[in-house]
């Protein structure tokens, strides 16, 4: 059985290399790249994991991550954030919200699916 | 018999004891043993000084005559003291308040410090008082003369006599008178002789008093019994004359100089005035108790012919009584010099205070006085001053000695100095009392004094003759001068005491309402009047004098110790540490007030003033007054611009700290912003290059394809980096524009074959007017068509339409090139409207993915630097920019 | 040198009434002795062998002595060294 992977991101190019990494990696992965209906789309999918990015147009990912942690049985689903910032402020907020692990982008690829596995693990 | 010698013996015997007493009082107060000195009793005994020879003498002689008349003279002050409440306790007060030395000096402060009142006053009381001393040295030759024609001894004549008396008189004087300055200090000596002498003088007539009383008589009863009925008439008692003895002893007890000398100056504690004010009155009735039995015993036991004056020796001389006589000879003697000893003091103070003094600061105006040893010349000018007072007394008494002038001469001289008494009490309790009205008053009150009774007293003497006396000068009868106006006052002396005190107080009263005081005078009216009140200090204002000056003149007037202790004590007051104080307006009153204590108020004043160079410390205290508020309010005015002004800075400090803070956000921000941008190309090229590095399973086209992606987001990564770039070089205006003419249509040519596949690629319809684009334009054209780019480029891409039509219209308006691009989509949201020229922004509608959001920042920046203008002027029906261009650009652009 | 320290003693009750006394006894000698009421006092001739007017005199005289010395007394104590 293969553990499903929605991935919200708006950057296309991004998208696409995490979809080739993680499909290689033998998981399932939906894709959703608007801001503003994202948290519905988790809620229709109940994936296993979530990757959201803090930058999206329509809501922000803080925003749509508290949608995710309020839909029911979601409640305990690994949460990955990506930003492009960097800044620690993200950072404090993303765990606020209730994110399970935090990534600043550019990331190594070796590292985001060693910490997918260990989420899903 | 005594001889003469003997007593003469006695006599130098007296004074040496004297001497004696007065050293020792001198010695205790240096080393400080004041209890004797100080006590109420010392000071009580002083005051007796009013007793002379002639009341000793004169007394039994009165009270033979005109039976108790004599009272009167001691009722008056009895009054007096007894009243002590109402003025003494005032008079006092001023004196140590203000360091009154003479009551020349307090009528002179009192108006306005008036060097000129206080001569009057001091001619006034030498007049009155050579007479007088005259007087005592009469008593006191006709006191020996009983001796020497009792045992008919060989004695020098009266005037040799009289010669060595004043002689000795003049030299004890000035030994224990002049040995301190300050009338502050007083004199110790001195006073503790007189009183030694008052107590011989009360001793010796009581003595007598009671040696006639139960020696020659046989008790109280008896020697009323051998009274001549005729003499105690009880309705002779009463009447105008003795009233006006009365009120005339009692003017004398305050006016006569001495007399204000031992009450006033030589008073070291106000609680003494209220023993004396039973005390003296007690030596007075001690004093008159037995006048009037020696008078009858006189009467009764002497031949009618024997001098009345002298009933106090004659009698008991007459009952064999040596030894009694001599006490009573000793008792005339002591009354005698005590009187002139001190009265010689006070008029000695005063001549070198009112005249000496301010003769010398005249001619030394130019100098100052601090430079010239102003102590030394008091003490020299006092002492000739008492050798030369009386010198005046005993020339006197060479011309009129023996003749019956003299014997009135005690109730004349009285009213001669009661004359200050309007001014004086004026003074004391009236606030409009001026300096002309005590001026005015002395005058008038003297002149008549001297009109109706000094000059006809001298009975027979070229100044008046008999004729005039009777029916007026030149036979002007209402000019008689015991008569004046035809009064009808039978008694020479009411006569002039009405007359003379009567104009005097008029003539005070409508003087002072006609004139106006002076500041100064209203000053020190103040400070009289209100003497129990407190006082307010004056304001302390730094005057520009120097302190050293200050000191100097201190240190000349009072002594180096005591100056230097002075100026410890104000500057301790002042609460500085340095031992000078600042000279402050009350420092410079409180000096004055020290000095006049050595040289008089008006004096002081000058002197003070010479050093201060201040005219009338009233109109400088106004001045520096009016100048000092002028100064605060200057002040206050300037620092209220100061705050403003640094309200004003503080505001533009938080506009600008704001203002700073804002751009320091903004930067935060714009490198966030760029941080974001720029990851996010990297992310996808660090991401595809990994699968590469490790991707040997990957597929051909695969392997393309990921090549690809890292190669369009390199280049969007460097466009990005080079907008950045653009932007900050144009919005600080430094960006080199490359200037040409050149028409419109190239600049859109270029434009849109750049746009062209993009616009191919959606199916797009671009439309434009060739015909209108012929203008020629001098621009930056690359810049102006990177404009027309982006806002192409913006147009195809957000639209939304299929297909997009975009219109790129120009034309001229108002002198200057108007291009339209616009669409046919929706439109910018007015939400958004706002947003579209700020960098990096994220509209809420999705731009694509490649834009960083700088085109527009970038546009409008650049049309900016072309001197022209771009907004967005769109609406639902599809979004518009426009730009407005100068035809010709100016190398330096405008900035907006 | 008095003592300067000492402030006035304002109107307590002892001090009003020496104040009032110390005000009338000069008033008092002044109507007993210089005015016609004196003229009153002395018509007889002879008092205990004295004259009438002698022992009239000096008995105002005294009593004034006597009276400014109790009102003295009473001054230094309550001290109205004002």
């Amino acid at each position: 059985m293969h553990e499903r992977v929605l991935l919200i991101e708006d950057e296309p190019h991004i998208v696409e290399a995490l979809s080739f990494l993680l499909t290689r990696e033998g998981l399932s992965v939906s894709t959703h790249s608007d801001g503003s209906n994202a948290a519905e789309t988790a809620a229709r999918l109940t994936p296993d994991l979530v990757i959201l990015d803090v930058m999206l147009p329509g809501k922000s990912g803080f925003d749509i991550l508290s949608e995710i942690r309020g839909t029911e049985g979601m409640a305990e689903t690994p949460v990955l954030m990506l930003t492009a910032k960097g800044q620690s402020r993200d950072r404090a907020a993303a765990q606020a919200a209730g994110a399970s692990m935090f990534m600043t982008k550019p990331f190594s690829n070796r590292e985001i699916v060693a910490n997918i596995k260990a989420l899903l693990a | 018999m005594i001889s003469f010698n003997i007593l003469v013996s006695i006599c130098l015997l007296y004074v040496l004891g004297l001497f004696a007493v007065a050293y020792a009082a001198e010695r205790w107060a240096e080393t400080g043993r004041f209890a004797i000195l100080r006590s109420p009793l010392v000071y009580t005994l002083s005051i007796s000084v009013y007793c002379t020879a002639w009341t000793f003498y004169g007394a039994v002689g009165s009270a033979a005559r005109n039976g108790l008349e004599f009272v009167a003279i001691y009722l008056g002050p009895t009054l007096v003291f007894v009243g002590w409440w109402w003025l003494l306790h005032k008079l006092v007060r001023i004196g140590r308040v203000q360091r009154i030395t003479s009551i020349a000096d307090l009528l002179s402060s009192r108006y306005g410090k008036s060097g000129g009142l206080a001569v009057l006053v001091t001619v006034l009381a030498v007049v009155g008082t050579t007479p007088y001393i005259a007087l005592q040295l009469q008593s006191m030759t006709l006191s020996f003369a009983v001796f020497t024609t009792a045992t008919g001894a060989p004695a020098p004549s009266p005037t040799v006599t009289a010669f060595y008396v004043a002689a000795g008189l003049a030299v004890f004087t000035i030994i224990f008178g002049t040995r301190n300055l300050d009338a502050n200090e007083r004199h110790h000596g001195v006073v503790t002789a007189i009183a030694v002498e008052a107590v011989v003088k009360l001793a010796a007539l009581l003595s007598v008093g009671i040696f006639v009383v139960w020696g020659v008589a046989s008790g109280p009863a008896d020697i009323f019994a051998r009274m001549d009925p005729e003499l105690l008439q009880s309705s002779q008692v009463f009447n105008t004359r003795w009233v006006m003895l009365n009120f005339l002893s009692a003017c004398a007890i305050i006016c006569l100089p001495r007399m204000f000398q031992v009450i006033v100056v030589e008073n070291s504690n106000e609680r003494h005035l209220a023993t004396a004010s039973w005390a003296f009155p007690l030596y007075l009735f001690l004093m008159s108790l037995f006048v009037l039995p020696i008078a009858i015993a006189g009467q009764s036991i002497l031949a009618p012919d024997a001098n009345p004056d002298l009933f106090v020796l004659t009698v008991p001389l007459d009952q064999g009584q040596q030894t009694l006589a001599t006490l009573a000879f000793l008792g005339g003697f002591s009354s005698a010099t005590s009187m002139v000893i001190v009265a010689s003091i006070a008029l000695s103070t005063m001549m070198s205070n009112h005249i000496v003094l301010p003769l010398w600061l005249r001619m030394n105006a130019s100098r100052n006085p601090a430079s010239d040893d102003v102590r030394d010349l008091l003490l020299r000018s006092r002492r000739a001053s008492i050798a030369v007072v009386v010198a005046l007394g005993y020339v006197y008494f060479q011309f009129n000695g023996g003749t019956g002038a003299l014997a009135s001469i005690g109730l004349i001289a009285f009213l001669g100095v009661a004359q200050v008494l309007p001014a004086l009490l004026g003074g004391l309790f009236w606030h409009s009392a001026t300096r002309p009205a005590a001026i005015a008053s002395i005058c008038t009150g003297f002149f008549i004094w001297a009109y109706t009774l000094f000059v006809p007293s001298f009975s027979g003497a070229a100044l008046m003759g008999p004729e005039a006396l009777a029916s007026g000068p030149f036979g002007i009868s209402w000019l008689a001068p015991q008569n004046l106006l035809g009064v009808g006052i039978t008694d020479p002396l009411v006569h002039a005491v009405f007359w003379s005190l009567g104009l005097n107080t008029v003539v005070f009263v409508v003087v002072s309402l006609l004139t106006t005081p002076s500041a100064i005078e209203r000053l020190q009216s103040v400070q009289f009047i209100n003497v129990f009140g407190q006082v307010s200090p004056r304001r302390g204002i730094t005057r520009s004098t120097a302190i050293e000056d200050l000191l100097v003149l201190a240190q000349r007037i009072l002594g180096r110790e005591e100056a230097m202790a002075l100026f410890r004590a104000q500057a301790r007051h002042q609460g500085k540490d340095s031992p000078l104080p600042d000279a402050t307006n009350e420092l410079i009153a409180t000096l004055e007030r020290e000095i006049a204590g050595s040289v008089g108020a008006a004096a002081a004043h000058a002197m003070m003033a010479q050093v201060t160079g201040g005219s009338e410390i009233s109109f400088e205290d106004m001045i520096a007054v009016a100048d000092e508020t002028a100064q605060i309010m200057e002040y206050s005015a300037r620092l209220e611009t100061q705050s403003k002004e640094l309200e004003q800075a503080a505001a533009q400090l938080r506009d600008a700290n704001a203002k700073l803070t804002e751009l320091g956000a903004q930067k935060d921000t714009f490198l966030s912003q760029v941080s974001h941008e720029l990851r996010t190309p990297m992310t996808s090229i660090r991401t595809f290059s990994e699968i590469l590095q490790d991707g040997d399973t990957l597929a051909p086209e695969q392997l393309n394809h990921f090549a690809t992606i890292i190669h369009s987001e390199s280049i969007r990564l460097t466009r990005l980096l080079d907008d950045i770039l653009d932007l900050s070089f144009m919005e600080n205006g430094r960006v080199q524009l490359n200037l040409e003419t050149v028409p419109v249509q190239s600049i859109i040519d270029r434009a849109l074959a750049t746009t062209q596949a993009q616009a191919n690629e959606l199916g797009a319809v671009i439309r434009r007017d060739t015909t209108a684009e012929q203008i020629t334009l001098y621009t930056d054209a690359d810049r102006l068509s990177q404009v027309l780019i982006n806002l192409v480029t913006n147009a195809l891409k957000h639209c939304g339409t299929t297909p997009p039509e975009v219109s790129v219209l120009s034309g001229l308006h108002d002198g200057k090139l108007l291009i339209t691009v616009a669409d046919n989509g929706r439109g910018i949201s007015e939400d958004d409207i706002d947003l579209i020229f700020e960098k990096f922004s994220k509209l809420s509608k999705k731009f694509t993915s490649g834009s960083a959001g700088l085109g527009l920042p970038i546009s409008r920046e650049i049309v900016k630097n072309l001197g022209g203008t771009l907004v967005y002027a769109g609406s639902s029906m599809g979004a518009v920019f426009r730009i407005t261009l100068p035809l010709r650009t100016t190398e330096t652009p405008e900035s907006a | 040198m008095p003592d300067r320290t000492k402030r006035p003693t304002l109107p307590s009750r002892p001090g009003r009434r020496f104040r009032d006394a110390a005000t009338l006894l000069p008033v008092t000698g002044l109507l007993l002795l210089l005015t016609p009421l004196m003229s009153i006092f002395t018509r007889a001739q002879s008092l205990f062998g004295l004259p009438v007017s002698f022992f009239y005199v000096f008995s105002v005289w005294a009593g004034l002595i006597l009276l400014a010395f109790f009102l003295a007394r009473r001054a230094l104590r309550i001290n109205v060294s004002k």
